[in-house]
């Protein structure tokens, strides 16, 4: 992963972190991070894109702390099973989830998010989990019209640029001679 | 050719971090994090500072609640349980972020001002070697009245003549208010009278323990100033001018050219103390601007203090230092 990689992902998460924190009533807690650390992961398909969106997620759960670290706990976990990439004679393949690649952004976001919901409900309010996961859903309609339509563009333009031979995944990385 | 090996790496850093994520977990539980977050959220105050400067402004004058940081704006669903606890936690990382903006400029302008507080007895503009010497030397006010009183006349003298001094070392003659600070804490003719940072008057005549002031709107009293405009919180700097008491309530302000723009509410501040530049000591603002049929302005300075309203002043003194005769 190059250092200017590095670069465009903190800017981007700093951006959106900017956003979020500036119009808490438009974009909603994880509406724009969410869909740009998922980004991050997929751009960059190795550990080291894993660590990087990972560690920044963990950081704005630091910056903006729930009941507990859901989305980070799990972001990596689900990382890496969708983006197991293997090399086989007859070109690439997915192993373990298969999901078709322009919804693998947006439903490793739509997750985050949910998760996230639900750790913004503090231990007390679990004890009655349907009032809990009514209101965990309630939070995240707005945050879902915002994060959908930016998961959406992320993923056609990650989509869009290794179509366009702009990225290059590590499995590319590992058949270089 | 199996799986490539990046996919045990792949886990190991996904194992890591679910491993990191649990220990953060642990560490904000024990409120170990406390320190860090307002660091982290300090890293995104430039871009919020930027997004709402980039924010227009509505028909009322004021931003958009939302990019003001207002969290009273709440979205849907804010009437769930959990819904003040989140917002709580908003409004803490709002005022965080504000509390550490108003620290440093809090801090940028002790730094600026210290020089210049009431009390301080001696305070160096600069550093190493200092060139300028600038006190500020505290002083009550005597009378209010432009005439000294001959009970105070007389309490003086008796005072000096009990220690060997002569009526000359004690007694200034003239009209302006006295202060009970003279040349034995070396306060000398033309040393501005300050209030804050405010000038009220000038020291016209010292004597060994007592001063004349020269109030600003005394006939007489004369002053280089520069204009000052404050608009949408942008500061101006404009044209320079002398200002000279009247003898009534107010200053006029001359030496103004005709092409120079002034407006009622520009703020005056001196052009400097001795022809350098110093402290931005403040005069007053203008209420009167009226350009005339000669090509000329008549303006009208209200002084921000009056010198009959105080008790206390303070006179600020700058010396020159000898070369390399560091105190």
């Amino acid at each position: 992963m190059s250092l200017r990689g590095v670069g465009a992902a903190l800017l981007l998460i700093w951006f959106a972190e900017v956003l979020e924190q500036s119009f808490p009533g438009q974009l909603p807690r994880g509406a724009a991070v969410l869909p740009c650390v998922c980004a991050v992961v997929q751009w960059n398909r190795s550990a080291g894109g894993l660590f990087l969106g990972g560690g920044l997620l963990l950081l704005d759960w630091i910056a903006r702390p729930t009941t507990f670290p859901a989305a980070p706990l799990l972001l990596p976990l689900l990382a890496a099973t969708t983006g197991d990439v293997s090399e086989e004679s007859s070109g690439l393949r997915r192993r373990g989830l298969r999901f078709p690649a322009p919804l693998l952004l947006p439903l490793l976001a739509m997750v985050l998010l949910a998760v996230q919901s639900a750790s913004l409900q503090t231990v007390a309010d679990w004890q009655d989990p349907v009032t809990a996961a009514r209101s965990a859903l309630l939070r995240m309609r707005p945050a879902l019209l915002v994060l959908l339509p930016v998961s959406g563009v992320l993923a056609l333009l990650l989509q869009l640029s290794e179509e366009l031979g702009l990225r290059r995944t590590s499995a590319t990385d590992w058949r270089r001679p | 050719m199996g799986s490539t090996p990046e996919k045990p790496r792949r886990w190991l850093a996904a194992l890591s971090l679910t491993l990191l994520a649990l220990a953060t977990a642990g560490a904000e539980h024990l409120g170990a994090l406390r320190s860090i977050r307002p660091l982290l959220l300090d890293v995104c105050s430039p871009g919020r500072l930027v997004v709402l400067a980039l924010t227009p402004f509505d028909a009322a004058g004021t931003r958009s609640p939302e990019a003001a940081g207002d969290l009273r704006v709440t979205a849907a669903g804010s009437a769930d349980s959990a819904r003040p606890t989140a917002a709580q936690e908003l409004l803490l990382r709002q005022l965080l972020i504000e509390n550490a903006r108003l620290r440093r400029d809090l801090q940028r302008e002790r730094q600026r001002t210290e020089p210049l507080l009431p009390g301080a007895e001696t305070a160096e503009l600069t550093t190493r070697p200092p060139l300028v010497d600038l006190r500020v030397i505290p002083a009550r006010v005597l009378t209010r009245q432009d005439d000294f009183p001959d009970v105070l006349r007389e309490l003086a003298i008796d005072a000096g003549r009990a220690q060997g001094l002569n009526r000359s070392e004690l007694v200034v003659q003239g009209a302006g208010r006295v202060l009970d600070a003279g040349r034995e804490q070396r306060v000398q003719a033309g040393d501005r009278v300050l209030d804050g940072l405010t000038v009220v008057g000038r020291i016209e005549r010292s004597a060994r323990w007592i001063s004349l002031v020269q109030p600003v709107t005394a006939e007489g009293f004369r002053a280089r100033v520069q204009l000052l405009r404050i608009s949408a919180g942008e500061r101006y700097r404009g044209a320079t001018g002398l200002l000279e008491g009247t003898g009534t309530a107010e200053c006029r302000l001359t030496g103004l050219g005709p092409t120079d723009a002034v407006a009622v509410g520009d703020e005056v501040l001196a052009a400097g103390v001795e022809g350098m530049t110093g402290p931005p000591l403040y005069f007053g603002r203008v209420v009167r601007a009226d350009f005339l049929a000669g090509g000329t302005w008549d303006v009208l300075v209200a002084p921000a203090v009056h010198l009959d309203d105080l008790e206390s002043v303070q006179v600020l003194r700058w010396e020159w230092l000898k070369a390399g005769a560091a105190p």
